[in-house]
């Protein structure tokens, strides 16, 4: 890469968490955010686990010093995490410079079912509600509540859309159309998401269990997550603590089926080996894998059969934290890229819980207890969606 | 930075070039302007066709067709701009879990409901392993699409792809649009355009060889939420960026009919053509204007008349449009 790329601030409000420290503690205990269903209204509240944020919209609102209002939990999560990781340094950058990139699958679905649904039931439904349906109307509020105005977008690439809003915002970065960004995504809880993977039958009924033999499927979760992102130059001169850079990234398509995965993950190795190729890194130098891992018996197989072969020889350590926070679809990409910080600022990788049984295809299991590893150096973040979408981030520390 | 227009696809409500077309008042007095499909057997397996939903048929029958245009059969990536995405089985399938009571309802409206779905589709009918992502940034969407390729190109000019946009109306979200309007007070005085919708696409790369309509030289989003009037915004731009507006031609505008004469003078009294007339308004409409532009690049100025100025020779387009008194776009396509 001809610029580097570092990440200076961070920010997640997950169901870990609602915050990178709250998010790391429960890393560190080994502890999920997995549980029943609180907020949202769902007839599957109690078939099946989900991964929510511990803060009512109303809690939401009050952390934000917002009045409560319609808004939706989309916007609500997502102001969150894009304060905590842009933080009261925003202001020392011109505007003009500054961009805000988002992914999300659903935007503000949470508010569209309350429209339809009282459409249906026949009540008064306040059609406002639907202003905030896409994806891009929180992006448009968040940039106007921190006051950016150099660049804003929306990626929509289901699970692997904030993986793409931080390789898009890499890349504007890189070629000088901005000097810095809020890079990230959001999703909240849906029926519509819930109901969706349930009708598919990928949902489990217990805590999920990636990249176990006995895996049943994932956990629903919501949350938003947001890097602080500058070139080198823009990091220096406001004097910003540098977390980590972004060394490389690569994306392709499995170009397989709409939602299944191909077998043997073209397009995740693809991915993996032009994010390597991108950071100038060969295989035996990433230290550590935050998978993709959502506990299907789809996606785990491929995602590992294909690190196999990419890693063949030399498998680096690997694990999912979608087993602390639940997937998180849109968002997922944006808090392994926060975790992926996390394990990077705290030399440790944050093991699966819920692993029992290596997976009899593969020659390797996934880390089940914590690990401190001093020599830390790059990791890689997988992030693969529906539709084939597949990216690969690669984070290493500052030398 | 150039890309050059090797070829194009486009499934829109009507032609400029069409004289029928421009003078049909009940066309243009409708509430929407849907697009004229093509013969979508002519582009899709009819065995896979018939499990696509429509606005993936405009997507991947246009995708088809930019890339039959610049004789290229596999793309090295695909990017596609949608604003609101896959919004009828969005609905079909919000539906199905509303009136269902949450009792399991068929997942096929919820696969294709992803916004991502379209680009995904193109890739499968393609099998194209390439760089593939979907933008859905309100007035932004295509053009996000259009700067995602510029920058990829720019760091490998040998590299081809198929950008483009898409985006549906169903009746319900035309009279969700027009309950907005009463509801917020929106647009009711101004000369307000039809709804519209559409497809295009377009092959896109770094290398000079590949021209046959223009290149597009600069890309450029304003996201201004501070009220200012238009006029000052794309005033404010073009001084900034001189050599951008210097001997431009013609300006395809996607403003209001009452900004067409000044936003001529501001470019020395060129021809302004208000190109919503013919696709309607829509988040994704740019590519539309980039279409026409396109257009004209190849086959001259014959036919075409002006809302505002006059332009006798066309190399350097200009397109300008805005959503929503926020997203700005200014893209610029010649063919020097």
């Amino acid at each position: 890469m001809s610029h580097r790329i570092f990440v200076t601030g961070i920010g997640i409000v997950c169901a870990a968490g609602n915050s990178a420290s709250e998010t790391l503690s429960s890393l560190a205990a080994q502890k999920s955010g997995i549980s029943g269903m609180q907020y949202l209204d769902s007839r599957l509240k109690d078939l099946f686990p989900v991964g929510e944020v511990k803060l009512s919209n109303k809690d939401l609102c009050d952390n934000l010093s917002l009045p409560i209002k319609n808004y939706s939990r989309t916007y609500l999560l997502a102001l969150a995490a894009a304060r905590e990781a842009a933080g009261e340094m925003i202001e020392n950058y011109n505007s003009s410079r500054l961009g805000i990139v988002s992914g999300s699958t659903v935007g503000g679905m949470d508010l569209s079912e309350k429209y339809f649904q009282s459409v249906y039931a026949g009540i008064d439904a306040d059609i406002s509600d639907l202003k905030q349906h896409d994806c891009g109307f929180s992006t448009e509020f968040i940039a106007d509540k921190l006051g950016i105005k150099g660049y804003l977008s929306t990626v929509s690439t289901a699970c692997s859309s904030s993986a793409n809003s931080i390789i898009h915002a890499s890349m504007l970065i890189k070629s000088g159309i901005i000097d810095a960004a809020v890079a990230g995504g959001v999703d909240s809880l849906a029926k519509f998401t819930l109901n969706g993977f349930n009708s598919l039958k990928i949902l489990d009924s217990k805590l999920c269990s990636p990249f176990d033999e006995n895996r049943n499927g994932l956990n629903l979760g919501e949350g938003a997550a947001f890097l602080f992102i500058e070139s080198e130059r823009s990091a220096s001169s406001h004097m910003n603590d540098v977390i980590c850079e972004i060394k490389g990234f690569g994306n392709s398509c499995d170009a397989f089926h709409q939602t299944a995965m191909s077998e043997e993950g073209i397009g995740p190795k693809l991915a993996m080996r032009s994010a390597l190729n991108s950071a100038l890194l060969d295989p035996s130098e990433i230290d550590y894998i935050n998978l993709h891992g959502t506990g299907t018996s789809n996606n785990d197989l491929s995602e590992g059969l294909a690190i196999e072969e990419v890693f063949s020889g030399a498998i680096p350590f690997y694990s999912s934290t979608k087993s602390y926070t639940g997937h998180t679809l849109g968002a997922a990409g944006a808090v392994e890229a926060v975790i992926s910080a996390l394990s990077l600022k705290t030399n440790t990788i944050y093991p699966n819980i819920n692993f029992a049984t290596r997976m009899k295809e593969l020659s390797t299991a996934p880390v089940s207890a914590i690990m401190k590893k001093d020599n830390l150096r790059n990791i890689m973040s997988n992030s693969f969606g529906f539709g084939g979408n597949n990216s690969s981030i690669i984070f290493s520390k500052v030398e | 930075m150039n890309m050059y227009i090797s070829g194009l696809g486009n499934i829109s409500a009507g032609s400029p070039f069409d004289n029928d077309f421009q003078n049909n008042k009940a066309i243009n007095d409708s509430r929407i302007l849907h697009p004229v499909e093509p013969q979508y057997k002519d582009y899709i397996d009819p065995k896979i066709s018939r499990r696509l939903s429509r606005i993936i048929k405009m997507g991947l029958a246009s995708a088809k067709m930019a890339l039959n245009d610049a004789s290229v059969d596999i793309p090295d990536g695909i990017i596609t701009g949608t604003a609101i995405g896959c919004i009828e089985d969005t609905e079909k399938f919000l539906n199905s879990v509303i009136e269902g009571h949450e009792e399991l309802p068929s997942p096929s409206a919820f696969i294709s409901s992803t916004h991502n779905s379209i680009s995904s589709q193109i890739a499968i009918a393609l099998k194209c392993h390439g760089y593939n992502s979907t933008f859905s940034s309100r007035g932004f969407s295509f053009e996000s699409a259009l700067m995602d390729a510029m920058m990829q190109i720019d760091e490998k000019p040998g590299l081809k792809f198929l950008a483009g946009s898409v985006d549906e109306l169903t009746d319900k979200l035309a009279d969700i649009l027009e309950n907005f309007e009463i509801a917020f007070n929106l647009n009711l005085n101004k000369n307000k355009f039809p709804y519209g919708e559409g497809a295009a696409f377009f092959l896109l790369s770094g290398e000079k060889k590949n021209m046959r309509y223009g290149k597009i030289s600069s890309v450029k989003m304003i996201y201004n939420n501070s009220d200012e009037n238009i006029l000052d915004v794309i005033e404010n731009y073009y001084n900034d960026n001189k050599s951008i507006k210097d001997k431009t031609d013609l300006v395809l505008f996607g403003g209001e009919i009452d900004e067409v004469i000044p936003v001529s003078k501001i470019f020395a009294d060129c021809g302004v053509i208000l190109f919503k007339k013919y696709c309607g308004e829509y988040f994704t409409s740019t590519s539309y204007a980039l279409y026409f532009a396109c257009m004209l690049l190849k086959n001259g100025l014959k036919n075409i008349s002006f809302d505002a100025g006059n332009s006798t020779t066309v190399s350097k387009i200009v397109l300008i449009n805005k959503f929503n008194n926020k997203y700005y776009s200014f893209v610029t396509v010649e063919n020097d």
